[in-house]
């Protein structure tokens, strides 16, 4: 029996010896190695489940828009206020020509005569007029259907027409800013690979020879997005435009696309800020592995092998010492706030979410907690979005320190009619605020009651593994004040349901830590968030979760939604962050910045976009411009 | 007559615990607060197009038509479509299931080799030197974090000394642009060490201390003071007639520890991102997707059930002191 | 008796000084001040490391086991760790020795009947659920598993093993003729069950008892490090998890070491402790010396 045990050992320790030290050689290649943080949901660009960046960075390299952002809108002074520099003619030859016709609108849209799908087929007016239709008889992709109405009902689109092979024509109901910004930058898919897919699911649940009913809609657009792009199409029978294509896709393991040497743009020059780049693509393809955790990510690109990851703050000093890897950051869009239930008290009272967002120190938490992670904001449009965002809001107790805080919110409070059975008191020095002396008790609100406990809806640690602890830090200075504050620690889903009850309820909650937002470029989401008619228990389901109601607020916001002046527009949306950062139903704390760390050695010409940074679900461009060093 | 009633008991018994525990999940999935939707739903969609997905996940049947669907679905092993594959979760599962089986299975053969061997040993040598070193060791080994010990072999052993790959199952780079069957085996192997390592470490001892109190037992039994007695070589009655039947007992042992050790299966599947089904319920769970995560927990749930009763039943045919009743 | 049993020694040895350390925390956090308090605390008189690129510092005078990440004193956040490592593994012992020895006593007087084989099927079947999946999936629906959530869920899964052991002392008990004269006396079951039965049977149970300290607070670090644990309590799990969430896995070692060590040194404390006690109450083992 012993010796038994002892042969299996040796046979296993000799297995590990030969695994251990017979690795096997790799063949020499020019594909981009990409560390991903998570698999991409899927490929099938008409689920609503895919709108994470991950899949939506596969899906922008497979298909292509009428017209793509440019990279430097953002942060280009030139580009700022002149609406056709924002944007780059893509499948378009030139930006959208308008007129009046009767009540409607007309835009005549011109498309390139060159650009060619996989198999070769050319991409024609027939394919556009057909990705249109999908969205306005059946609404699908549902995740761009936003961008195609303005009201969430009806789009403003009526109809849609082919003038010639390369001429489109649209009927608009009115003229919105959001159908150049939203409208026509969402892919255009391949008429030959999907009509008869649509055509016999139609036949499947369509009777009758009358209009398509809602309940059929429902079916067939489930239909078409349940679909497995992989499986059902393979990956090889996928059809698109773009530079790369999906050849090879191990879930949750990593996914290879291959560069289409065949790329309709190959030759193109691109000049983005004065720099020209010549498309190609010139590697070999994308290697996309997917590595859960950041520090096994870091290691991975130290032991070189990837070539591009994202890494933390934190991290940037290891990487500054190692000369053949760059470093470069950019801010996304995400904005986090506290949002305040104004159908309750205290939070009705303007004076106490004043004292809140006082307390609330963002640019501590950035610096101790976050690690210059999550850089503080005061308007709803993050700062990176520099052509939306007012730079002139309050900023509410920036470079104060916590006794500081701590003793304006107690003026505040007092000043607006709060009492306490045992007031806070303060230890100050020749009118400079020291410190807490004794925490205050008993708050009693203006009208008289005490103050209820006031819930702080946080995210668990898993989701934000530190937000817990600003939480944690905020409820204490909640309490030294006498504000009876309670982190409740809340999973994501259960959040989400109690912001915005699917029945069409009053939302549950006091304070909003937990769920943020990830802004679109165009500034159109801020009526979405706030106006009166978005309360969940008006239109279920609704964004408004603070229950803010303001007509000068919806009044302005509906017109800025109508504005196609930029200039105008702005002044507009500069208005609307200065209401709500007077009004305060949220307290904007902060967005993200991200690190990117790559290889300077083995490629060149890597491009950076402040607001999506190297390869971005919005940044398809530097895939297609990076070269690969010739090594020996 | 009791030989065939037995593992047909088992049998059912197996079947009314999962049946119970998969209630619970129902129950737990359903009557929380929040949406199961959610992840899926942006809430930027009209009203409309919510309605849609939720019929397209049959989320707008009343509760019990939907724990009936459930119930049949579990039985024909129709686990839903997950949110974030998009593909049928027994598709997903099926893929992940031989990893962890693999690493699951390597791990208890070689721990229970290793905890067998040694055991037997120390039990032999009471209250020797070589007895507290190793159970002290062992010990701590038995009672350290999994996750912190893999930790700290991923820095010493990937890090410094760069001589295993950090995390995964494979090589990607390898696998993607061809490699031949025998290189793939090798690679995979490459993989398994540190995990292999971490499970083992983790739970050998266990199965020492186990081997070690019950041969201090069975050398008690009255066959083996006469075999002693008899002059055998102490090799012999420690190996032939103490150590076989103080084995026994270990495997009752093994039984109970199977789902403590399923736990740790997890976590070591995370620390080093081991494409199995405890890591895809660790991402399932993050991610939200709770048809998989439901999936997920009912293979790990099932596995045990199985494990249980397979190693039940055949301990009742080799130990005929147990009784059938 | 003890003296005898090395290895129990040096488990009281280790206990003790945990204890001492659990005790300690809040006498520590009241002598340094507020910023020394384990959750939220922090030290704003640090500048950033230039190794760690944060406020993690190594070992100080100051900061007798260095700081995290955000400049909050370790060893602080260690001794409250390891009070709640007492709290949570005691309270799940004690809770799983009730429950335990109530339905081993049960489950052994009246053994063969009904009652047993409802307590002992439900037992098998409760041994067969992988109860950190389950807990991790509860986890996930809930948010995250408050404190007292987990302690009462560990409960009911841990009492299994003490049941089994009770049982099988009681049903060899029960025959024995001092418990049979006690039934002719007219002595009524629970009288005998508590009177006669209970206190020769309930030290074996205690071995079973310290594995259980020990599984708890190893299971509580296991969630707590996946992030499913409450994050209003700074145990052990959790320190782990914010020093890998955190990325200072491999670069700030006095945050990830201590709490590794100090849920190794106790859980084992105990079992050795355990062992040790059961080498001198169970009359199998004890013939052997």
């Amino acid at each position: 029996m012993n010796y038994k045990f002892l042969i299996i050992l040796a046979m296993l320790g000799l297995a590990l010896l030969i695994a251990g030290t017979n690795i096997p050689e790799k063949t020499q290649n020019n594909y981009l190695r990409i560390a991903a943080g998570q698999e991409i949901n899927g490929l099938n660009p008409f689920n609503p489940a895919f709108n994470d960046v991950y899949s939506q960075f596969v899906m922008s390299n497979i298909w292509e828009k009428l017209y793509r952002y440019t990279p430097d809108f953002l942060d280009n002074p030139a580009a700022k206020g002149s609406s056709d520099r924002r944007i780059f003619l893509w499948i378009a030859e030139e930006m959208p020509s308008y007129k009046k016709v009767g009540d409607n609108y007309e835009a005549i849209i011109k498309l390139r005569d060159n650009v060619y799908w996989w198999d070769g087929e050319r991409l024609t007016a027939d394919d556009v007029v057909f990705t249109s239709n999908l969205m306005l008889k059946f609404g699908i992709p549902p995740q761009n259907w936003v961008n195609w109405s303005i009201t969430g009902d009806e789009s403003y689109v009526e109809s849609v027409q082919k003038l010639d092979d390369f001429t489109v024509k649209y009927t608009l109901k009115e003229l919105v800013p959001i159908f150049e910004t939203g409208a026509l930058m969402g892919y255009i898919f391949p008429k030959h690979q999907w009509e008869p897919i649509i055509e016999k699911s139609i036949e499947k649940h369509h009777k009758g020879t009358d209009k398509i009913s809602k309940d059929e809609r429902i079916l067939i657009a489930s239909e078409i997005w349940s679909l497995n792009l992989g499986k059902d199409i393979k990956l090889d029978e996928i059809i698109g435009s773009g530079p790369f294509k999906p050849a090879d896709w191990r879930k949750g393991e990593y996914m290879r696309l291959d560069a289409n040497k065949d790329y309709w743009a190959k030759g193109r020059i691109l000049e983005i800020d004065g720099r020209e780049y010549e498309i190609g693509p010139y590697i070999d393809g994308i290697l996309r592995k997917v590595y859960r955790s950041p520090d096994i990510s870091k290691l991975a690109m130290r032991r070189g092998e990837v070539d591009i990851t994202g890494i933390l703050p934190s991290d940037i000093s290891e990487f500054e010492k190692i000369e053949t890897i760059k470093i470069e950051d950019y801010t996304a869009n995400s904005l986090f706030y506290l949002g305040f239930n104004l159908r309750r008290k205290p939070m009705s009272y303007l004076s106490f979410r004043q004292a809140v967002s006082y307390l609330y120190d963002k640019e501590l938490f950035n610096e101790r907690i976050y690690h210059g992670r999550l850089p503080p904001i005061n308007s709803v449009v993050p700062f990176v979005n520099d052509y939306w965002h007012n730079p002139n809001l309050s900023k509410y107790g920036e470079g104060m320190s916590t006794a500081e805080r701590e003793y304006k919110v107690y003026i505040i409070l007092k000043e607006d009619g709060f009492k306490w059975s045992k007031e806070p008191r303060f230890n100050i020095v020749d009118g400079e605020v020291i410190e807490l002396r004794e925490k205050g008790e008993g708050l009693m609100m203006p009208d008289g009651e005490v103050c209820p406990i006031v819930r702080l809806m946080g995210a668990p640690p898993e989701e934000i593994p530190d937000s817990a602890q600003a939480n944690i830090m905020l409820q204490g200075w909640m309490i030294d004040i006498g504000i009876p504050a309670k982190y409740t620690p809340t999973e994501f889903a259960t959040a989400v349901d109690k912001l915005s009850p699917i029945d069409g309820s009053e939302p549950d909650f006091d304070i909003n830590t937990s769920v943020g937002w990830l802004t679109d470029p165009d500034p159109g989401y801020i009526k979405d968030l706030w106006h009166s008619t978005q309360m969940p228990e008006v239109t279920a389901g609704g964004n408004n979760y603070s229950g803010y109601n303001n007509p000068e607020f919806d009044e302005l916001a509906e017109q800025s939604a109508r504005e196609m002046n930029p200039e105008e527009r702005r002044e507009m949306i500069f208005k609307l962050q200065e209401i709500i950062s007077r009004d305060l139903p949220v307290y904007p704390t902060n967005t993200v910045t991200r690190i990117q760390v790559y290889r300077a050695d083995k490629f060149k010409d890597w491009f950076n976009r402040k607001m999506y940074g190297i390869g971005g679900c919005n940044n398809p461009y530097a895939y297609m411009i990076i070269k690969p060093i010739e090594r020996e | 007559m009791g030989r065939l009633r037995y593992p047909l008991r088992r049998i059912i018994e197996g079947l009314i615990t999962l049946f119970i525990v998969m209630t619970i999940i129902f129950l737990l999935f359903r009557v929380m607060p929040g949406d199961p939707l959610s992840i899926v739903i942006d809430p930027k969609m009209t009203p409309e197009v919510k309605e849609m997905i939720r019929h397209s996940y049959g989320l707008d049947q009343p509760m019990f038509v939907q724990y009936g669907i459930y119930l049949k679905n579990l039985f024909t092993l129709n686990l839903g479509e997950s949110f974030r594959y998009s593909q049928p979760v027994s598709e997903v599962l099926a893929a992940r299931i031989p990893n962890t089986l693999l690493l699951f299975t390597s791990a208890s053969v070689l721990s229970a080799v290793l905890g067998i061997i040694l055991g037997r040993i120390i039990a032999w040598r009471r209250n020797s030197k070589l007895e507290y070193g190793l159970t002290l060791a062992g010990l701590f080994f038995y009672e350290m974090p999994i996750f912190w010990f893999g930790l700290i072999l991923i820095y010493l052993f990937a890090f410094r000394l760069n001589l295993f790959p950090i995390s995964g199952m494979i090589d990607f780079e390898l696998w993607t642009l061809g490699a031949t069957t025998g290189e793939k085996i090798i690679d995979i192997l490459h993989h398994l060490i540190l995990p292999l390592i971490t499970l083992t470490t983790a739970s050998f001892c266990g199965m020492m201390l186990l081997m070690r109190t019950s041969m201090v037992e069975t050398m008690k039994e009255d066959y083996v003071e006469a075999a002693k007695a008899r002059g055998l070589p102490d090799k012999v009655v420690r190996d032939s007639y103490a150590a076989r039947n103080a084995e026994l007992p270990v495997i009752t042992a093994f039984i109970l520890s199977l789902s403590a050790s399923i736990g740790g299966g997890v976590l070591t599947e995370k620390i080093f991102s081991w494409p199995g089904i405890g890591y895809e319920l660790y991402q399932a769970t993050i991610g939200r997707d709770y048809p998989l995560a439901q999936g997920c927990f009912f293979i790990l749930t099932l596995m045990t059930i199985l494990a249980v009763i397979v190693i039940d039943i055949t301990y009742a045919y080799l130990d005929p002191r147990v009784s059938y009743d | 008796m003890f003296k005898a049993n090395k290895l129990g020694i040096i488990g009281v040895v280790i206990l003790l000084l945990f204890l001492f350390f659990a005790l300690f925390g809040p006498i520590y956090v009241e002598m340094m001040g507020n910023s020394y308090s384990p959750m939220g605390g922090m030290d704003t008189s640090l500048g950033i490391n230039p190794e760690t690129n944060s406020y993690a510092w190594p070992p100080s005078l100051k900061h007798p086991m260095g700081t995290d990440s955000k400049g909050s004193d370790i060893f602080s956040q260690f001794l409250n760790g390891s009070y709640l490592a007492f709290l949570i593994g005691i309270s799940i012992a004690l809770g799983a020795a009730i429950l335990g020895v109530i339905m081993g006593l049960i489950s052994g007087y009246w053994g063969g009947r009904w009652i047993d084989s409802l307590i002992m099927r439900s037992a098998d079947a409760l041994v067969s659920i992988p109860f950190l999946p389950l807990l991790i999936v509860i986890a996930a629906v809930v948010g995250s598993l408050h404190l007292f959530t987990f302690i009462m869920i560990m409960m009911v899964f841990s009492w299994v093993g003490v049941c089994r052991v009770i049982r099988a002392q009681t049903l060899s008990l029960r025959t024995r003729p001092y418990i049979d004269s006690a039934r002719v006396a007219g002595a009524s079951s629970s009288r005998i069950i508590f009177k006669h039965i209970a206190p020769n049977v309930i030290p074996l149970g205690f071995y079973e008892l310290t594995m259980i300290v020990g599984a708890a607070i190893i299971t509580e670090s296991g969630i707590s490090f996946l992030g499913f644990g409450d994050p209003t309590q700074m145990s052990w799990g959790m320190m782990i998890n914010f020093c890998t969430a955190q990325g200072h896995t491999f670069k700030a070692p006095w945050w990830l070491l201590p709490p590794g060590f100090g849920i190794t040194l106790l859980s084992m404390a105990f079992y050795l402790i355990g062992r040790a006690f059961d080498e001198i109450v169970n009359p199998r083992l004890r013939k052997m010396e």
